[in-house]
């Protein structure tokens, strides 16, 4: 059809060039997000992608659940499609290729349903269709029907070998699709977006893809980076790390989200790309298959992603403790998550003043913003003579007249006296 | 009105230490037994219980220690159960010290040397004589159910002989501890008595117990982290502070223990094995027997009357001090090394006797020899005789198998030596626990034969190429010298053999060593001399060995038979073998003197 007829059936059609490098690239991208269901994913340029399932239906809860999923991932990446399946792939994407939701499994059901399809999913030149036409032949039976010397004397041998292999009489090979290294794809706006929410939906679909792709090769990623391009100038990145690798699309939206949420654009978007970090193997991985979705990790591994979305990756750090008697050594900053905190820590705070404050003394007792009412201790903490930092501590536990709760202590060696040392949450 | 200091100042609590470690418990205790007991009687501490870990090697150090000071000392060990907790026992008479010794004893024959092996169901008997101290972890375990399940265990065999030890030590929250353990008490009817955990008997000793701890771990001391105790409360703390630290009640109940607990090593008595006296004889009437056949045998013509006023003189003597099993024990032996051909020669002080003469232990014939018998041997000194026996090397192990057999293995066995830290070993050690690189340890220990003290160390390190001013290497002199003379492990004697009438491990504790088939007591003998408990030595010689292919070979040469006793005879006036220059036999004779000399 041309565009002026077209634009005469509906004149607010919006029209765009066909763009054959972006559909290839959304081809690849399919591939890749349905690598996940097996590893034996073939392309059909330019707009087929072939799975054999057969071996992999029952994992996925069988043939009806396989295709409520796969849809609805299609849907989330922004794709509507056609499915069909049939014993050989030919078959299966001329099903699919004539809209038939046709799902064949034994061969001997094959030919009276091939039969009924139009001659076009042969994809044939269009004088050879137009030549088909004229003889009166509209579907694959009237096709077969004819003499084969004749039609092969006329056509060539090419429709009757695509028949054949449709059928499964000839063999029918094909190149599986191979997985990158890393995972990279992009989505380019028709008109130009302004609010960055706007942007998380178009995003969310490159999300669904990544995930397939992290689940094909059973790994994840602690870092994502998304790209943001403009018109006329440098393009935004916009980089998520995790506490650990996950393959999570929930998890990477919500992070996603929590960033654009207080994100001020540098200007209008033209494209996103997602580009994704080293993919590393992801323990319990082939289960998280078999399940809906991968084990969540803990909620406070998302709170820590979510506060460092917010507040910046620096200003959010993990506590780890040092197995050391000295308070303020045994406690380190670390990334979070990294370490875990010692579980018989006792009754300290976990917040320790960078330099014990010296306090003041009425009478040899303590004071802090007035007299100090001792509830523990003491506990003795002797420690460090290797280093020359030997310590001789009595620790209490101490109430100011505020009612807040400090930890102090009382200095055995050199000048001696009381400091504050840490104030309880 | 007077001034009464007693009426100013409120007593000090009396208190006994029931719960301590000496250095005997390797790499953990970090002061030696006599230090713990001295410093004890210096605080004025009603008693102090020696509690090493299933082990009893410290006791006799520190029983002459506390003799000395007039401290009542209690004999205990601590033993930690595979399935349970730290037990401290303590031995209240002499059952219940041999039962804590079996016990020991077999806690550690299950295992191989240095370890041991013990659980619930080897206290099953209850331990009669005994009386158990149930410690708990610092902090105190998480898990309620453990606490109960070792109280319940503890009363179950301990009926009215268990305490709970509270231990409080200044941790994080020593009143809640103290509250949680009086709850399992309550509930169990388990009374409560204060224990120190002792580990040094000063504050000071904590650098030197952090590296014991690093040792132990092999880990250097800034890497132990919660391996090491936060603080320096395991010594023997002044009485003062006890007072302020614990509930009155709780120091008294140490002291009423401390009084259950009346054994002494004193009561330790020696029985010689019966089985050397035949039927219807004493010890006394079979030695002097033996000893009248001997006359007939070495003097076929008759004694001299000198000879006879001599043996007369020795055997009331020996009667005296009740040694004459002891002579009969050696004589058995010689006998039996005879008997199969092994040469054997007795020496050392009592082996200068026309006893041992005349039983046949040694070859020096009184009358050619003045011998000073009463010198070595005398009711003043209250020490026990000593005879070495020697054999031949090669066959030495045919008469230690011999012994192992006569009288079995639960009740023969070696007496130990105890290896301790040289200055080699010391410097070596300290420094791997400070955290330096082997190989500059390495060659510091190297470069370093011998320092006598603290001011010699420091020279010789300036002389290796250190820097001794600097702190990492005053650090290291300062542990090294510490630990010099530190016990590390109990090895073997090397032929000092202790032989019991009952079950030797009713004595004292038998361990494994390190060569299969042997096992020994954890006393040694400077431990044996102190109780007065005696050992027969069998050693091993190898110019015996020599002696014995060169008789073969000049008997079979000449065809006649010299003997042992004909060459020691010679030994005054110079072995003469006709027909060979003087200056050969004399160099032999010089060897033979060199090499007793050594050994």
């Amino acid at each position: 059809m041309a565009v002026a007829a077209a634009l005469a059936l509906a004149p607010r059609l919006r029209v765009a060039p066909r763009d054959p490098a972006a559909e290839t690239e959304a081809l690849l991208g399919v591939a890749g997000w349905a690598a996940q269901f097996t590893p034996g994913v073939a392309l059909e340029f330019p707009d087929g992608v072939l799975l054999e399932v057969s071996g992999s239906l029952k994992l996925f809860g069988g043939l009806e659940s396989f295709l409520e999923r796969v849809r609805r991932e299609l849907g989330e990446m922004g794709w509507t499609a056609a499915f069909a399946g049939a014993p050989t792939p030919r078959a299966a994407f001329w099903l699919a290729w004539a809209g038939k939701q046709k799902f064949i499994g034994e061969s001997a059901e094959l030919e009276p349903v091939l039969a009924e399809l139009p001659v076009e999913v042969l994809r044939c030149k269009d004088e050879t269709l137009a030549a088909f036409e004229a003889i009166g032949v509209r579907t694959l039976g009237e096709l077969r029907s004819l003499p084969r010397e004749g039609v092969a004397r006329r056509f060539g041998q090419e429709p009757l070998t695509g028949l054949d292999r449709a059928l499964g009489l000839l063999p029918d090979p094909r190149n599986f699709f191979v997985l990158p290294a890393r995972f990279g794809a992009a989505i380019g706006f028709p008109a130009e977006v302004t609010q960055a929410e706007a942007l998380l939906f178009a995003a969310r679909r490159l999300i669904v893809q990544l995930a397939g792709f992290l689940a094909a090769r059973s790994g994840g990623v602690q870092r994502f980076v998304l790209r943001l391009g403009h018109r006329d100038k440098a393009a935004t990145e916009i980089a998520i790390g995790l506490v650990a690798p996950s393959r999570d699309a929930e998890h990477f939206t919500l992070l996603l989200r929590e960033r654009l949420s207080n994100f001020a654009l540098s200007g209008p978007v033209r494209e996103i790309s997602l580009q994704a970090g080293d993919v590393v193997p992801l323990p319990g991985s082939n289960l998280g298959l078999l399940l809906e979705q991968g084990k969540p990790p803990g909620q406070w591994e998302h709170l820590i992603e979510r506060l460092r979305s917010r507040l910046g990756t620096g200003a959010v750090h993990g506590l780890s403790s040092h197995a050391e008697h000295r308070p303020e050594r045994a406690i380190a900053i670390t990334e979070p998550g990294s370490r875990q905190l010692h579980p018989d820590f006792g009754e300290r705070p976990f917040w320790l003043l960078e330099r014990p404050k010296p306090l003041a003394e009425v009478g040899a007792a303590p004071h802090y913003q007035g007299p100090l009412e001792l509830l523990a201790g003491p506990e003795r903490i002797e420690s460090g003579w290797w280093d020359g930092g030997d310590v001789a501590r009595d620790y209490f536990v101490a109430r100011t007249q505020n009612e807040a709760l400090v930890w102090i202590y009382r200095e055995w060696r050199g000048a001696g006296g009381w400091y504050l040392h840490g104030v309880f949450a | 009105m007077e001034f009464s200091p007693e009426a100013v100042y409120s007593p000090l609590p009396a208190y006994a230490e029931l719960h301590c470690l000496s250095n005997f418990t390797f790499l953990r205790g970090a002061s030696h037994p006599e230090e713990l007991v001295r410093r004890a009687a210096g605080l004025g501490y009603s008693a102090l219980a020696l509690t090493d870990e299933c082990s009893l090697a410290g006791v006799v150090r520190a029983h002459v220690a506390a003799k000395d000071v007039g401290l009542p000392l209690v004999i205990g060990s601590e033993i930690r159960l595979q399935d349970g907790p730290r037990l401290v026992l303590l031995a209240t008479d002499r059952e219940g010290y041999g039962n804590l010794s079996e016990l020991i004893t077999r806690g550690r024959r299950r295992t191989k040397k240095g370890s041991y092996s013990l659980d619930w169901s080897d206290l099953d008997s209850g331990l009669p004589g005994c009386l158990a101290l149930l410690t708990f972890p610092h902090p105190l375990p998480l898990s309620k159910g453990e606490g109960e399940k070792h109280s319940r265990s503890v009363v179950e065999r301990f009926p009215g002989r268990a305490w709970i030890a509270a231990e409080l030590l200044q941790g994080p929250d020593d009143r809640a501890r103290l509250a949680g353990l009086r709850e399992l008490g309550k509930i169990y009817g388990l009374p409560l008595a204060a224990a120190g955990d002792v580990h040094m008997h000063v504050r000071s000793r904590r650098p030197l117990q952090d590296t014991l701890t690093a040792i132990r771990l092999r880990t250097p001391v800034h890497a132990c982290g919660h391996a090491l105790f936060p603080n320096a409360e395991r010594h023997l703390r002044l009485r003062m502070r006890l007072a302020q630290i614990y509930p009155a009640e709780l120091l008294a109940e140490t002291v009423r223990i401390a009084e259950r607990c009346r054994f002494s090593l004193e009561e330790l008595r020696y029985e010689y094995p019966e089985e050397l006296v035949p039927e219807g004889e004493t010890p006394s009437s079979h030695l002097r027997k033996l000893t009248e056949e001997g006359l007939q045998r070495r003097f076929p013509a008759g004694a001299p009357q000198k000879i006879r006023d001599l043996v007369e003189r020795e055997l009331s003597l020996i009667a005296g001090l009740r040694y004459e099993a002891f002579f009969l024990t050696v004589q058995d032996i010689v006998r039996y090394a005879r008997s199969q051909g092994i040469l054997c020669q007795g020496r050392g002080s009592a082996a200068n006797s026309a006893v041992c003469y005349l039983l046949g232990i040694t070859e020096v014939n009184p009358t050619k020899q003045e011998l000073l018998f009463e010198r070595f041997i005398s009711k003043e000194r209250n020490e026990p005789p000593d005879i070495d026996v020697d054999f031949e090397h090669q066959r030495r192990e045919e008469v230690i198998q011999y012994v192992y057999r006569k009288y079995s293995r639960e009740r023969a066995a070696l007496a130990a030596t105890l290896i301790t830290y040289q200055p080699k070993s010391a410097l070596r050690d300290a420094g791997k626990a400070l955290g330096l690189d082997a190989q500059r340890v390495d060659r510091i220990a190297k470069s370093i034969a011998w320092w006598d003290d603290r001011k010699e160390l420091a020279s010789r390190l300036r002389d290796a190429g250190f820097d001794p001013a600097s702190p990492v290497m005053q650090r290291l002199t300062a542990l090294a010298c510490a630990l010099l003379g530190f016990p590390r492990h109990l090895s073997q004697h090397v032929g000092g053999f202790v032989i019991s009438r009952g079950a030797l491990a009713q004595l004292v504790p038998i361990e494994n060593a390190a060569m299969p088939e042997r096992s020994v007591i954890q006393w040694d003998k400077d431990d044996l001399e102190n109780l007065g408990l005696l050992k027969v030595d069998v050693l091993a010689l190898g110019m015996l060995s020599a002696i014995r292919r060169g008789l073969d070979f000049v008997n079979d040469l000449r065809g006649n038979a010299i003997t042992m006793a004909c060459a020691t005879l010679c030994t005054r006036s110079r072995l003469e073998i006709p027909g060979r220059p003087d200056a050969d036999t004399t160099r032999g004779i010089l060897s033979m003197s060199s090499l007793r000399l050594r050994s």
